[in-house]
C-alpha cells in the first residue's frame, strides 16, 4: 500500500512539475519532486522494491519527455544506490539535512542525466544554472514531500530502519 | 548480520543491473526514437486530462488574483466603492483577457490565411516535467486531426513539431531542444543549413559552408526540405557569427523569433509533404484562403 502511495505522490508531483512551467516558473527553478521521492525511498526503503521503484519513477519521467528512454531511469538508480548506501551512515530526520541531501541528489541526477544523454545533448552554461536552480527548488519542497511520504510509511507500521543510533554525517 | 549483508548485495546487484538496463535503453532509444515514444502516449493519456483541468483552474485563479490586487487598490482610494470597483475591475480583467486571447487567435487566423495554411489552433497546457527537455503539451490531439510529425508554428515563427498524440492532447518538441532539427535557408544568400536546438534561448545553425557571407540580424527561414515545416516560415535571426579555424562549416548562433517560454496558443499544421486536407474540420480548425 505504501508503495502505491509513493507512486501516487510521485505522479502528482510529476503533474505539478509539468504545470509549473506553464504557471510562469522558469525551467531552471522547477523542483524535481519525483527525485525527492526517490531520495526518500533511498533512506526509508532499502530493498529490491526500492531500487525497482526508483528505476520505474525515472522511466516515468523519461516517458513524460518522450525523447530518450533511459537517462532519467539510470540517473535515479544511481541516486538511489548512492543514498541508500549512505543511509547506513546518515539519517534525514532533520529538515536541513533532508534539504541538503535532496539538493545534492538533484545535482547528481542532473549530472548523470547529462552524461547519459551526452551524445545528443551538449553541456552548456544554461545546464549549470539549471542544476543549481533545480537543486535549490527541490531542496525547498523536500521537507513537505518527506513529511507526506513519512506518514504513508508510518501508517503501514513499518519501522524506519534504526539509524537514530547511527552517527549523523552532518 | 548475514541477512543485512545479503540485502546489501541484492540491492547492489539490482542497482547495477537496472543502471545497465537504462544504459541499453538510452542507446537503443537514441537510435530508434519510435521506441521512446511508445510509452509516451500512454503517459500523456494520464497526464493531459489533469493538465487541462489545471489550465481551467489557472485561468480562474489568475482572474481572482487580478481582482484581488485591484480590490486592494480600490480600497485605498475609496472604501465605499471598494466592492463595486473590484467587481468592475474583475470583469474588466476577464474581458481584457478575452480580448487579448481574441487578438492572439485572430493573429493566428490571419497568419494561416495569409500563408494559405490549414491547421488547428491549440492552447498550451503544460511543459516538460524535468525541465531538461524543451517540450510542451497542447490541448488538441488525434480527434482534432493532430498526428506525430506535424509542424507547430506561431505568427512569429516556428515553434516545434508534434512527437506524440493522444485523443485530446499532444506533446511538442520545441526547436530549442537539442534533439530538434530544422532544414533552413539564409534569407539573403539562400544558402542551406540545419538549425539545431542549443538550449532555452538559442539555436545553432550547422552545415553552413564557410564561404557563405552571414551577418548578424539576418533572417533564417524554413526551406521546406525536411518534410515537416512549410517553406518560408521565420525560424529566427542570426545573433552571433563565429570564426571557425578548422572544418568546412562556420559556427552560427540563431535566436528563435518566437519566445518559446511564453507561448499560450499555437497553430498545428500538417507536414509539408502530407495532404493538408487531412486535418479534421471542427470549430477550431483554421482554413486558409486556398486551403493548401
Amino acid at each position: 500500500m505504501r508503495y502505491l502511495k509513493c507512486c501516487l505522490v510521485a505522479f502528482i508531483l510529476l503533474l505539478v512539475q509539468s504545470a509549473l512551467h506553464h504557471f510562469g516558473l522558469p525551467e531552471w527553478f522547477v523542483p524535481q519532486g519525483v527525485l525527492v521521492c526517490v531520495v526518500f525511498l533511498a533512506f526509508y526503503e532499502f530493498s529490491l522494491v526500492g531500487v525497482v521503484l526508483a528505476f520505474l519513477l525515472g522511466l516515468l519521467l523519461d516517458l513524460s519527455s518522450g525523447v530518450l528512454l533511459g537517462p532519467w531511469a539510470g540517473a535515479y538508480v544511481i541516486v538511489y544506490a548512492m543514498f541508500a548506501f549512505l543511509s547506513q551512515r546518515l539519517f534525514v530526520e532533520s529538515v536541513v539535512v533532508a534539504m541538503s541531501v535532496v539538493a545534492l541528489a538533484t545535482v547528481l541526477a542532473g549530472t548523470v542525466f547529462l552524461l547519459l544523454a551526452f551524445e545528443y545533448q551538449a553541456v552548456t552554461r544554461e545546464d549549470m544554472v539549471m542544476l543549481g536552480g533545480q537543486a535549490v527548488a527541490s531542496a525547498l519542497v523536500a521537507p513537505f514531500v518527506f513529511r507526506v511520504l513519512s506518514r504513508a510509511w508510518r501508517c503501514a507500521h513499518v519501522a524506519v530502519p534504526g539509524r537514530a543510533s547511527v552517527v549523523s554525517a552532518v | 548480520m548475514r541477512q543485512e549483508i545479503s540485502t546489501k548485495t541484492h540491492v547492489g546487484i539490482a542497482c547495477l543491473s537496472l543502471f545497465l538496463l537504462s544504459l541499453f535503453l538510452t542507446a537503443y532509444s537514441s537510435k530508434n526514437p519510435a521506441v521512446a515514444r511508445l510509452g509516451t502516449t500512454a503517459v500523456l493519456y494520464g497526464v493531459a486530462p489533469i493538465l487541462q483541468a489545471g489550465e481551467l483552474v489557472r485561468g480562474g485563479c489568475a482572474g481572482l488574483w487580478d481582482g484581488y490586487i485591484n480590490l486592494i487598490h480600490a480600497a485605498q482610494e475609496n472604501r465605499e466603492l471598494k466592492k463595486q470597483l473590484s467587481n468592475a475591475e474583475g470583469r474588466l480583467v476577464v474581458s481584457q483577457e478575452a480580448e487579448r486571447e481574441n487578438l492572439r487567435l485572430r493573429e493566428l487566423l490571419n497568419f494561416s490565411s495569409e500563408r494559405q495554411l490549414r491547421g488547428v489552433t491549440a492552447a498550451v497546457i503544460g511543459g516538460d516535467p524535468s525541465g531538461w527537455v524543451k517540450g510542451l503539451v497542447i490541448d488538441k490531439g488525434r480527434a482534432d486531426g493532430v498526428t506525430p510529425g506535424m509542424a507547430v508554428i506561431h505568427p512569429q515563427g516556428v515553434v516545434g513539431q508534434v512527437v506524440s498524440v493522444t485523443d485530446h492532447a499532444a506533446r511538442i518538441l520545441l526547436v530549442s531542444d537539442h534533439a530538434s532539427g530544422v532544414d533552413v535557408l539564409m534569407q539573403t544568400s539562400r544558402a542551406r543549413g540545419v538549425i539545431e536546438g542549443a538550449g532555452e534561448r538559442v539555436c545553432e545553425l550547422t552545415f553552413l559552408a564557410k564561404d557563405v557571407q552571414v551577418r548578424v540580424g539576418e533572417q533564417v527561414i524554413t526551406s521546406g526540405m525536411d518534410g515537416i515545416y512549410p517553406k518560408g516560415l521565420l525560424v529566427g535571426h542570426v545573433s552571433q557569427v563565429g570564426a571557425a579555424a578548422v572544418g568546412l562549416f562556420q559556427p552560427i548562433e540563431v535566436k528563435p523569433s518566437v519566445d518559446l517560454s511564453r507561448l499560450e496558443e499555437v497553430l498545428v499544421v500538417p507536414s509539408s509533404v502530407s495532404d493538408r486536407g487531412a486535418v479534421a474540420p471542427n470549430a477550431s480548425t483554421l482554413r486558409g484562403q486556398g486551403g493548401g
